[in-house]
């Protein structure tokens, strides 16, 4: 090595320039150095035509995709993120930032708190919307009639119509198949004759195309065959002549 | 602690530290090398396996020695940890306890 001393030979300043820019710099001094001994050393050995074919190989060989990084001196071990104590001071950490942020931590629980519960309704509502009585077979061809009424400019809406509607609706308009008229009377009190002790049960009256309009099941009796009085129980889905006799229904209308 | 594996070049490296006694850093372990294995190895090579080394902590380094000959530029000299000379004392042992169970002449028929 002595030998070279007295007279310092250069290595390719362009190598140099690329070592320079890529290397990395925690290391780039002491690689550097190195190079340029060991250039010098290689100079002595082999001639300049060697030495530099060496020192060029020797610094591709510490550029990024080869050389390895020293790592930072205080490197420790990491817990993995999953570790108990790392959830535990999730945690701490959460309830240390939302103590300290009062404000924000109020701005941001209250506005969490309004959005899910407006997401919740606005769902909650669709999803009724969008399954009301969608158990018919043919709820698509189902339509309910109400009347709007203009009476000397004052307008008004009523979820109801005329008995002749219905009636008439079915013979002038071609494209209505079938029309049915139902009404709830709401709770009634039933008296079965042969046993004369009252009980009140929520009814709805309907006529005699209501059961081949929609496919509420039914409990006694015959689905094309009922009769105008068929008294049919919607909140239950149940027929209520399951309870009394037919007389009842005589009675009731 | 859990035993670290060590390289072939890793273990020739590490060598290499010991015998140059805190002399030890890129150029002269290269050299070493060079000298005393035969092998060209790029610095490259050298380079990284230090620092794997120091990693596992089979050596540890500083920063020292600037010489007018490296235009002022620190070196970095690597020393033996005591992990580093019981793992080659380890190596050691169990290479001379497997050549005490090699019969003689199944190496000397190997040889031929």
């Amino acid at each position: 090595m002595s030998k070279d001393k007295k007279q310092i030979w250069q290595p390719p300043a362009w190598a140099l320039w690329l070592l320079r820019r890529l290397h990395p710099l925690d290391t780039l001094e002491e690689v550097e150095g190195d190079l340029e001994e060991l250039y010098a050393y290689w100079h002595g050995q082999a001639g300049k035509k060697q030495a530099d074919f060496r020192y060029m190989m020797a610094v591709v060989s510490v550029l990024p995709p080869f050389v390895r990084r020293r790592k930072p001196k205080n490197f420790y071990t990491q817990p993995s993120f999953l570790h108990s104590d790392m959830i535990r001071n999730y945690f701490i950490i959460t309830l240390r930032t939302l103590s300290r942020n009062k404000l924000y931590t109020t701005l941001n629980v209250a506005g969490l708190t309004f959005g899910i519960t407006c997401f919740l309704l606005i769902g909650l509502y669709l999803f009724d919307e969008l399954t009301f009585d969608q158990q018919h077979t043919n709820a698509s061809r189902i339509f309910r009639v109400v009347e709007y009424k203009n009476v000397k400019g004052e307008q008004s809406t009523i979820a109801a119509a005329s008995y002749k509607l219905a009636e008439e609706s079915k013979k002038m308009i071609p494209e209505v198949e079938n029309t049915t008229r139902f009404q709830r009377i709401g709770r009634a009190n039933l008296i079965d004759p042969k046993n004369p002790v009252p009980f009140q049960e929520t009814v709805t009256v309907a006529d005699e195309n209501f059961l081949q309009i929609f496919d509420f099941p039914l409990i006694l009796g015959d689905k094309n065959s009922a009769s105008l009085i068929q008294i049919v129980k919607l909140l239950r889905l149940e027929v209520i002549n399951k309870k009394s006799s037919d007389g009842t229904f005589s009675h009731l209308l | 602690m859990r035993r670290t594996y060590l390289g072939e070049f890793e273990e020739v490296v590490l060598l290499m530290v010991a015998i140059l006694d805190g002399e030890a850093y890129g150029v002269t372990v290269s050299q070493e090398l060079e000298q005393q294995t035969g092998r060209q190895v790029t610095f490259g090579t050298v380079h990284n396996t230090l620092i794997r080394l120091e990693e596992k902590g089979f050596v540890k380094s500083q920063l020292g020695g600037a010489t007018a000959e490296r235009g002022g530029r620190r070196k970095r000299l690597f020393t033996l940890t005591p992990t580093g000379s019981r793992a080659l004392q380890e190596i050691q042992q169990l290479r001379s306890q497997l050549w005490q169970l090699v019969p003689p002449h199944s190496i000397r028929l190997a040889g031929l």
